[in-house]
């Protein structure tokens, strides 16, 4: 074995870090503009968080203006129509503006930390994702200035249809679920390829921290689940305003497609929130329990969680008169995941059991997290059984569950992270005292607000009415209920004043408060910009505390990690790991500022203000930036090609700067891109043929069914488009030839582009229009997704094409991985052209 | 136990001797048939009972209840296949292996698996358990 006993981590890590004078490839801008322009995942961390808590701010004064309604029987305090907006804003704001992006906050900052890395495996994604989650709130606060939407969080249908909400509103919400949609794609494709990719050496699955867990599913279950609802607010948006009728009844639509899509993302959601704050909660526990109980099963519960959540959407929607034996597989699937939830708050009571972990304020936070989760938790597996959620379904009892499960399994830990982390971002303690005093004021304030709401709803008060009679006899409850509401205001005021006060005036923190275990406390507080200057290496589960091993090390990975020594001096690098064991294999240049994230989502942010305005000239004004940034952004640079190859990197580390395959973070992050474009196809099918399963005659409306042999060969053509492509990287790789792989190329354009031509042609001879009705709607839809994935095909053939006749002196690896990006999107095509035609065209004659 | 280092070059993982689509349906397994089950037993309630198939019965079951039973069957025996393996896998883990790092990694993918795929053997047991109170109706 290529083990040595004289050199060790010890000698690397005492060794002095120089002073560090450059560390990008351009000059850094300075003041605000280094904000703007940042990729640094500490920067956007943070101001994720900052962002991410104005909007819980809003959130919550949304939330009291709704208690303050409620506090009396028959108050006239606000009308109905803005009691509608404002539980819709409120429950908007906190799910998709708070909650969700806070965690993505967390991650930013801490991941890259926890895990050894100097930064996210794509930087400037990263700064897109922050902006584009901005942009979404902007554009979504906007509708405060005509009328925003009155149809709940969930907007269901056809309440949210143009016939019930007219004003833009709700396009302002559908805006909203797009942009901070693809900021969340985003921002899990980076996770899952930076936890998967970019670990320490030695950080095996075994070793990595609980929170990286937690955040690698909280990232797989954003790629399964955005998808969806980004389909399902497509539909929406045509049916608003395109005349389609996905979810119309009286043509043939329906409008439980909507609740069955919405859930099925909303589902995965409470996990997507849960999840990560149980990883914060984890790392709390080990900390000061010094001890962690049970890591391998915590980590197959946080996965299997995962998994079930997908299986649980159904229970969302017990009373709409689905078949009962479809009803009780989900009965059953709901009641099996709190086997898993139960596994985890076994494991941290038996960590803490008997562990004399000082009582502080982030441990007290995490208690009662525990003990309103589990409430939560409970709450939750009665009304898993249909029977009775039949008898409490949309009543109080529902709005006091899932605040016990939100604000509970994640507010509660959220507050607990913030006094367990904020000496890493500031340098500073924050005040116990004042801590404590917002955990009971929290902890009480929510009781008092939250527990009544179970009662008000055995006693019959439904949710979303803006009062009720004083006969009903819960008058005292709401008041009560309202009191705790400010209470619980109250303990987050006291928080942000703590925050504030600290900031200045806190006692200085020191590297590791808390005698914590995972790496993020082996580096200084405030963290250094370039954070880890010599690349740990990982030799337990508890890394902080096995820093300075003297076990020996493979001298190939000491000799590896003493050449990354010099990287965040000239320019920022880190590994590329195996993804299972991690072990070493190659080197990441990391890109330097950027100002193309906040052009686009800048321009995406006007552009959308202006088509709720109606003013559309100018959202397509607002296109021309962005093209033009997508253009220079994506354009290979010859500067840090140039750098790359001639860095003696690969001399000092003995590890490549190109990259291909598995070894590739590019390749990982096209498997997320494929995915995404696969869960977007299955949702739109799952909508051609649920509308197919309730419709007596199919096609509708006495629609021909369509005819085979013009379409057949146009997909055929389109299949075909991926033998000349297997035939490109099939020369490549034997031979490195550059004509026989541009002409194979080319031919897969050009026979995406055939389909293209043929299938518009096909389109303007078919007789009905999208508008026809449910079925014309759902061919249409399908058709123009394949239109959609055929040009995405043939766009990337010819740019690789083409960027192979001006570059041809890219190193080949370079070469290599273009055309295996490409291969995977042109494979999926031909798949899904497959797929596609078997729909629209067989399974009329069929089904 | 150590043998001296003859190169400064980074190797890759050494095999266990575990193929390669073993230790991915040891994995994945138990979650493929969890999935897989819910989806169909899904699809064949919903759709089947819409078009009728509620109301035909083969020896006083209706069909759609056979096709669930003939289902849940396989999903639950391929959940448990992915038991077996993983556990077969859990018994090779520390074999072959001679780098302790390597050597922890692939014990905890094991014990995963392990954990995972037994508690997706029992939550597809669950989730057939419906079945069984639907046999005349939907």
């Amino acid at each position: 074995m290529a083990t040595t006993a004289a050199p060790t981590t010890t000698r690397l890590l005492d060794q002095p870090v120089p002073q560090i004078t450059a560390h990008r490839v351009d000059p850094e801008p300075r003041g605000w503009r280094s904000w703007v322009t940042t990729t640094d995942h500490k920067r956007i961390g943070i101001m994720y968080l900052v962002t991410t808590f104005v909007f819980f701010i809003l959130g919550g004064v949304e939330a009291l203006l709704i208690r303050a309604q409620l506090g009396t029987a028959e108050n006239t305090l606000l009308s109905p129509e803005t009691y509608n907006q404002l539980f819709t804003l409120h429950g908007t704001t906190m799910v998709f503006l708070f909650v969700v992006p806070i965690m993505a906050g967390f991650g930013n900052y801490f991941i890259p930390l926890m895990i050894g890395a100097r930064d996210m495996s794509f930087p400037k994604l990263n700064a897109l994702s922050y902006w584009l989650l901005l942009a979404g709130g902007i554009v979504f606060y906007a509708s405060l200035f005509w009328t925003p939407a009155e149809a709940g969080w969930t907007m269901y249908t056809p309440l949210s249809s143009r016939a019930y909400s007219e004003s833009g509103g709700v396009d302002a919400w559908i805006f909203l679920i797009h942009l901070t949609g693809i900021s969340s794609l985003v921002g899990a494709v980076n996770f899952y390829a930076t936890i998967a990719n970019m670990r320490a050496p030695g950080m095996g699955w075994g070793r990595l921290p609980l929170f990286g867990w937690t955040i690698l599913i909280y990232a797989v279950l954003l790629i399964l689940a955005l998808p969806v609802i980004a389909g399902g607010v497509t539909l929406l948006l045509t049916d608003r305003h395109f005349g389609t009728h996905f979810y119309d009844a009286a043509n043939g639509g329906d409008p439980l497609l909507w609740q069955h899509l919405f859930w099925f993302f909303g589902h995965p959601e409470v996990y997507i929130i849960f999840l990560p704050a149980t990883g914060i909660v984890s790392m709390i526990v080990s900390g000061f329990a010094k001890r962690i109980a049970g890591y391998s099963l915590i980590a197959t519960a946080v996965v299997i969680t995962g998994f079930i959540s997908f299986g649980l959407w159904v229970h969302h929607m017990y009373t709409t008169g689905l078949p009962e034996l479809s009803m009780h597989f989900f009965a059953a699937a709901s009641l099996m995941i709190a086997i898993a939830s139960g596994v985890q708050i076994f494991a941290w009571i038996a960590s803490l059991w008997g562990s004399r972990a000082p009582l502080t304020t982030p441990l007290l936070y995490v208690l009662g997290f525990v003990f309103i989760f589990v409430i939560g938790g409970m709450t939750g597996v009665m009304v898993a059984i249909v029977p009775f959620d039949w008898q409490v379904h949309d009543t109080y009892f529902l709005v006091a569950h899932f605040h016990y499960v939100l604000i509970g399994g994640a507010v509660f830990p959220i507050l607990g992270g913030m006094y367990f982390w904020l000496p890493k971002f500031t340098g500073r303690m924050l005040n116990e005292r004042w801590g404590k005093w917002s955990f009971w004021l929290s902890f009480v304030g929510f009781n008092a607000t939250f527990f009544p709401m179970h009662i008000m709803g055995f006693m019959g008060m439904p949710r979303r009415v803006y009062t009720y009679p004083e006969v009903l006899g819960i008058g005292w409850m709401n008041m009560l209920s309202t009191i705790g509401a400010f209470v619980l205001a109250a303990g987050f005021l006291v928080f942000v004043v703590d925050f504030c006060v600290s900031f200045f005036r806190g006692p200085r923190a020191g590297k590791d408060p808390w005698g914590a275990d995972s790496l993020e406390w082996t580096l200084p507080s405030p963290l250094p910009t370039y954070g880890f200057y010599t690349l740990p290496i990982v030799r337990s589960r508890h890394p902080a505390w096995t820093a300075k091993s003297d076990a020996p090390v493979d001298p190939a990975i000491l000799r590896a990690v003493e050449g990354m020594r010099g990287q965040p001096v000239t320019w920022r690098g880190v590994f590329i790991t195996e993804a299972l064991t991690g072990r070493p294999q190659g080197v990441c240049w990391l890109p330097a500022s950027s100002w193309h994230p906040i052009i686009i989502s800048g321009a995406l942010t006007i552009g959308s203000i202006a088509a709720l305005m109606k003013t559309h000239l100018v959202s397509l004004f607002c296109m021309i930036p962005i093209v033009i940034s997508l253009y220079i952004w994506l354009r290979p640079d010859a500067k840090v090609i140039k750098l790359l190859r001639e860095t003696d990197i690969t001399e000092k580390t003995g590890l490549p700067v190109f990259t291909t395959g598995t070894k590739s973070i590019t390749w990982w992050a096209t498997v997320g891109l494929v995915t995404v474009l696969a869960t977007t196809a299955a949702t739109f099918l799952y909508a051609y043929f649920y509308i197919r399963l309730y419709s007596e005659q199919w096609p509708q409306g006495g629609i021909a069914k369509p005819r085979l042999m013009w379409s057949a060969i146009a997909y055929g053509l389109l299949a075909l488009a991926a033998a000349p492509q297997f035939w490109a990287s099939r020369t490549w790789r034997h031979g490195q030839r550059h004509r026989p792989m541009r002409i194979a190329l080319g031919l897969a354009a050009g026979l995406a582009m055939a389909f293209v031509v043929m299938q518009i042609v096909h389109l303007l001879r078919l007789g009905f229009p999208p508008q026809a009705n449910a079925y014309a709607s759902a061919f249409y839809l399908n058709t123009g997704m394949m239109l959609l994935y055929a040009l995405t095909a043939a766009a990337c053939n010819v740019t690789v094409l083409v960027h192979d006749l001006r570059a041809s002196d890219d190193p080949p690896e370079a070469r290599t991985l273009h055309l295996q990006v490409v291969g995977m999107i042109s494979y999926f095509v031909a798949v899904m052209a497959v797929i596609i035609f078997a729909t629209l065209y067989v399974s009329p004659y069929v089904i | 136990m150590d043998a001296p280092a003859t190169t400064a070059e980074l190797r890759p993982a050494q095999s266990s001797g575990v193929r390669h689509w073993k230790l991915w349906f040891a994995l994945l397994g138990g979650a493929i048939a969890w999935a897989g089950h819910l989806l169909l037993a899904y699809a064949m309630a919903e759709f089947g009972c819409v078009a009728g198939l509620g109301h035909r019965h083969v020896l006083g079951v209706t069909v759609i209840s056979w096709m669930l039973l003939v289902v849940s069957a396989l999903f639950t025996a391929m959940a448990a296949a992915a038991l077996l393996v993983s556990y077969g896998i859990r018994e090779k883990s520390s074999v072959g292996a001679p780098d302790p790092d390597d050597r922890s990694t692939r014990e905890f993918v094991a014990r995963f698996g392990l954990i995972v795929n037994a508690l997706f053997l029992f939550v597809v047991l669950a989730q057939s358990v419906p079945v069984f109170f639907y046999w005349g109706r939907c």
